[in-house]
């Protein structure tokens, strides 16, 4: 498949006032056209700031300090503010968690939808409107015509999510990152933007990057997932064989952890102990020691490294993969 | 939004009549009548009854309120008991040079803190964040007759850059330029203290919109640094530093009768100690009410700004 | 589970509700006449036995959470009423309702806002405990750092403040202040919807022992369907303020009758890629303003299966034995 984002090798470096964190280190992967890939794992683990880094969103405090993203083989990491300015929003956008606080209180939808349209598309304002109006219609929204002229908090969040969606599609984006985009809504407004997702995917074949941290959302709408663990990638595989057989003992524990209707009601969950640790408490060797009811004396010592199991399975665990080097020491090609 | 007006208009008659009330009762509370001001040893009990009948004051408290209001209503606010002018005439006089004080301090207040309290959040922590923060608490704490002191000592006496006081320089034409020459000494030194505290508003308010999310979402959509600063958080920003606007209008109101009196600004305040030592009970009053409504206009004229702003609020919904 | 059933005096429910309202007003104009109404609770019935969960789903605007607040006197009902451990609650002053306050608590969604930042958590988990008089001087000491090992943390984390705590952490928190005087009835408000899923199965498994040991009973509002059906005996499903369907957990989520709770289902997103959903099975639309409900059956403006008397008639909640649905054609 053509490789439409490619993330290699990236390390992110927050500074703080008792030195310098790494949230993110040994993030690997690539998004092929028209494929969603879903990053999965808990708060802590690193997958917004994954694709903070991706948009260049990192604010002063942070930098890809090691590594490259690269979009259709340009590389992103090191353009100027300019530069990204260009790509942001017009070859990649994103939509966010929460809706109503994603957009501007005293904007009207209309403005916020037009301006993106004029600065990518050049249009003038009229064109931009209408644009933005016929946008408004194809992610589902009847009234688009007075919606133009009102204010977010007049919307229901099922509303904004669209038009936030009708935002960030309105520019016909290659990259459409999706941060936890249904995790604020009712469960039946949660089924209508995912199918939503899907049916703009295949209209305009965006390929999509899905940060989630609801493995049934993943189950739903992943081609491909990536899970994360204390900043670095731990699993990765095609969404059938992950469900079907995953190798890493989060995995597992994400995936159990869900209490699913009519199953197993008088057993008590599986709760993963504890919490991610912070980036400047990481322990030595694996990250989920801690946390892993397998735990073994090498995971105390050592690192595991992101093992190739074959057909695009990845893991990093000292467990269940004894498959050969994958690509952590691939170097930059 | 028309009703809301009208609502606030018609709440704001009760709170003057009370505002007008409360001063009146307190005014004659104070020790001394304006009898007593002009008496001299050769007058007889007598004359001095005499001239508190003609002046009214010897009626109960409340007869001479209602009085005072019945008159006031139908535009007459009496006569000043020491000039023995009409009030309306005085007082007309000395409204003018007050509004040009409290606007160009009001003004002036504005154009340096809120760039200096933008700067100072964008740059959080820098020397500047720390030195705007140094000067905005000088300018607070520094009470205004201080700084008007040392500004006539410094600016006046010793380089005699500026007068030491009056609104025109006496036996001159009345020029425009004499004026600006004039005001600009009070105008900044009754400023200090709103910048002052403007600044750390701007600073707090910039600093809160600086984190929203809808500026992430912003810049996501690949807006310049400058449109994301100028329109998506100023005017979000701005919205709780209108409220101080009209918070400040009674402060100033304060700082102008000590700001007046210090550089013999022939203002209100001024009018205001002359009366008071005069217990000139009728300009007294009419200046009272002149300030109830001032402030009461100012806190209408926030609230119609400050909906303006926020579409949330010009749409009823909040 | 929790089988403690050791009911009141009478042998009645601990929580009974009868016809339950909660009608906001609306004003407008120039002095602020009363210009409509907000039905946010219109009209709920329903029982509680002791140690018994009843779950509560429907989407945001469905009057759930206003439930819960008018159940525990948080707010007054505009009609219905509340009978707790076999007495009336609607029309009990507040110094007659305190004593029946500490048998009453809630658990809210986000722990962080209901906990106050400048206080230790020791403090803030005794206060109520001395401000009822349960416990005095040392005892109240040793009883927060009991009650902090209840929900699984630490005795030390007594003298932490707040912020010094991760969400999961501070929802433990949140419980071990709804567990300290002693209650019967815990209202936990989508206790688990701000907390990541591992830590949302540690809540729920907490609550889930506690409810065991202590004889707990639980209203528990939520609107993830899984962790309903996994801590729930009973679960009612509310629309604009109407409980629409009610009934036995397992036959409700296997068997729904109405439509509502049928589209709800449909929407849960599957467990497995296996399940992915077809198209057609999506609900449409918002839920409507509760400000201008639909007549008759409020679910119809949404309903695949409504009929022309679904639009006139507004069917009342009906069924034998335990499961009910308020529903002219349920779905069998």
């Amino acid at each position: 498949m053509e490789a439409v984002l490619e993330v290699r090798q990236v390390q992110v470096t927050f500074k703080t006032e008792k030195g310098e964190i790494a949230p993110v280190e040994n993030v690997d992967f690539q998004l092929g056209k028209g494929e969603t890939i879903a990053i999965v794992g808990e708060s802590g683990s690193g997958k917004s700031v994954t694709t903070l880094s991706i948009m260049g969103l990192l604010g002063k405090a942070g930098r890809v300090s090691r590594g490259y993203i690269s979009l259709h083989g340009r590389e992103l990491t090191g353009l100027s503010a300019k530069e990204l300015n260009r790509i942001r929003g017009n070859d990649i956008s994103m939509i966010f968690q929460e809706p109503m606080s994603a957009l501007n209180p005293v904007l009207t939808i209309g403005h916020q939808l037009s301006e993106q349209i004029r600065k990518h598309r050049g249009l003038g304002r009229k064109e931009a409107r209408a644009e933005g109006e016929a946008m408004l219609r194809r992610v589902g929204i009847a009234r688009a015509e007075s919606i133009m002229r009102e204010y977010p908090f007049a919307l229901s969040g099922g509303m904004l999510q669209r038009v936030m969606i009708a935002m960030a599609m309105s520019c016909n984006p290659k990259v459409l990152i999706a941060d936890e985009p249904t995790t604020a809504l009712d469960v039946t407004i949660q089924a209508q933007i995912l199918r939503l997702m899907k049916e703009l995917k295949k209209e305009f074949g965006t390929s999509i990057l899905l940060i989630t941290h609801d493995m049934n959302v993943v189950a739903e709408m992943a081609d491909r997932v990536i899970v994360m663990y204390g900043g670095e990638v731990v699993e990765e595989a095609d969404v059938f064989q992950l469900f079907d057989h995953h190798r890493h003992p989060y995995t597992k524990g994400l995936l159990e952890c869900i209490p699913q209707i009519g199953s197993g009601k008088g057993e008590r969950l599986a709760a993963i102990p504890g919490s991610v640790p912070l980036p400047q408490h990481m322990p030595r060797g694996c990250r989920f020691q801690d946390r892993c009811a397998h735990v073994m004396d090498k995971c105390r010592e050592q690192h595991p490294p992101l093992k190739d199991a074959g057909k695009g399975h990845k893991v990093r665990c000292w467990l269940t993969c004894e498959g050969k080097e994958g690509e952590e020491n691939g170097g930059t090609p | 939004m028309l009703n809301y007006l009208l609502r606030r208009i018609l709440i704001a008659i009760p709170v003057l009549a009370g505002i007008t009330l409360f001063n009146f009762l307190i005014i004659n509370m104070a020790p001394g009548n304006p009898v007593e001001m002009f008496i001299n040893p050769s007058m007889s009990q007598a004359d001095i009854d005499l001239r508190k009948e003609q002046l009214g004051i010897d009626d109960p408290v409340f007869i001479q309120y209602f009085r005072w209001l019945g008159n006031m209503l139908q535009g007459d606010f009496g006569y000043s008991y020491s000039s023995y002018e009409p009030v309306a005439k005085v007082v007309g006089a000395r409204i003018g040079p007050t509004l040009i004080l409290m606007g160009s301090s009001l003004l002036l207040a504005y154009i340096i803190a809120v760039p200096i309290g933008i700067l100072s959040a964008r740059k959080q922590y820098s020397w500047l964040d720390y030195s705007a923060t140094s000067f905005s608490f000088l300018g607070v704490s520094i009470p205004n007759f201080i700084l008007g002191l040392g500004g006539i000592y410094l600016f006046a006496l010793t380089w005699k850059l500026f007068p030491t006081g009056g609104m025109y320089t006496l036996g001159k034409e009345k020029t425009f330029g004499d004026l600006l020459h004039h005001l600009i000494m009070p105008a900044l030194i009754l400023a200090t203290a709103s910048a002052g505290s403007m600044v750390r508003y701007v600073r707090s308010s910039v600093l809160e919109v600086l984190g929203q999310d809808y500026l992430r979402t912003a810049r996501a959509k690949g807006l310049s640094e400058f449109v994301v600063i100028n329109k998506h958080a100023l005017r979000n920003a701005m919205i709780p530093i209108i409220t101080v606007v009209g918070l400040d209008v009674p402060l100033l109101f304060g700082g102008a009768v000590i700001t007046e009196q210090v550089f013999g600004w022939p203002g209100m305040g001024q009018l205001m100690i002359q009366s008071i030592g005069s217990r000139d009970y009728p300009t007294l009053m009419a200046i009272n009410l002149i300030a109830a409504v001032a402030v009461l206009a100012a806190n209408l004229l926030t609230d119609i700004a400050y909906a303006a702003a926020d579409p949330a609020i010009k749409y009823g919904k909040r | 589970m929790g089988g403690h059933h050791d009911s009141e005096r009478n042998g009645g429910p601990l929580l009974k509700v009868d016809g339950l309202k909660k009608h906001y007003p609306v004003r407008s104009g120039l002095f602020g006449r009363n210009t409509g109404q907000v039905k946010a609770v219109d009209g709920v019935s329903f029982r509680l036995e002791q140690g018994r969960t009843l779950g509560i789903i429907g989407e945001s605007g469905s009057g759930k959470s206003t439930m819960g607040r008018l159940i525990l006197q948080l707010e007054k009902p505009t009609e219905g009423g509340v009978t707790f451990q076999g007495r009336e609650l609607t029309g009990m002053t507040e110094r007659q309702l305190r004593p029946m306050r500490t048998d009453m608590q809630i658990v809210f969604q986000d722990p962080y806002s209901s906990l106050n930042p400048r206080k230790r958590v020791g403090d803030q988990l005794g206060e109520p405990i001395r401000v009822h008089r349960l416990l005095e001087g040392a005892a109240v000491e040793k009883r927060v750092q009991e009650l902090l090992e209840i929900v699984g943390l630490s005795g030390h984390y007594r003298n932490r403040f707040p912020h010094e705590f991760s969400g999961g952490q501070r929802q433990r928190i949140g419980i071990a202040r709804a567990l300290a005087l002693n209650p019967k009835l815990i209202v936990c408000d989508e206790p688990v919807s701000a907390l990541d899923v591992s830590i949302q199965a540690q809540i729920l498994n907490l609550l889930k022992d506690l409810q065991g040991e202590l004889g707990l009973t639980y209203l528990f509002i939520a609107h993830g369907l899984g962790a309903v059906d996994y801590i729930s005996d009973e679960i009612g499903v509310m629309y604009l303020g109407k409980l629409v369907e009610i009934g036995d957990s397992a036959r409700l989520f296997g068997s729904p009758r109405h439509p509502y709770t049928a589209a709800l289902l449909a929407s849960n997103p599957p467990g497995s890629p296996h399940d992915r959903r077809r198209e057609e099975s999506v609900l449409q639309g918002d839920i409507p303003s509760p400000l201008h409900p639909p007549a008759g059956c409020r679910f119809h403006t949404r309903c695949p299966y409504a009929q022309k008397r679904c639009g006139t008639e507004e069917p009342v909640l009906t069924g034998e034995g335990s499961h009910k649905v308020a529903c002219h054609y349920p779905l069998h």
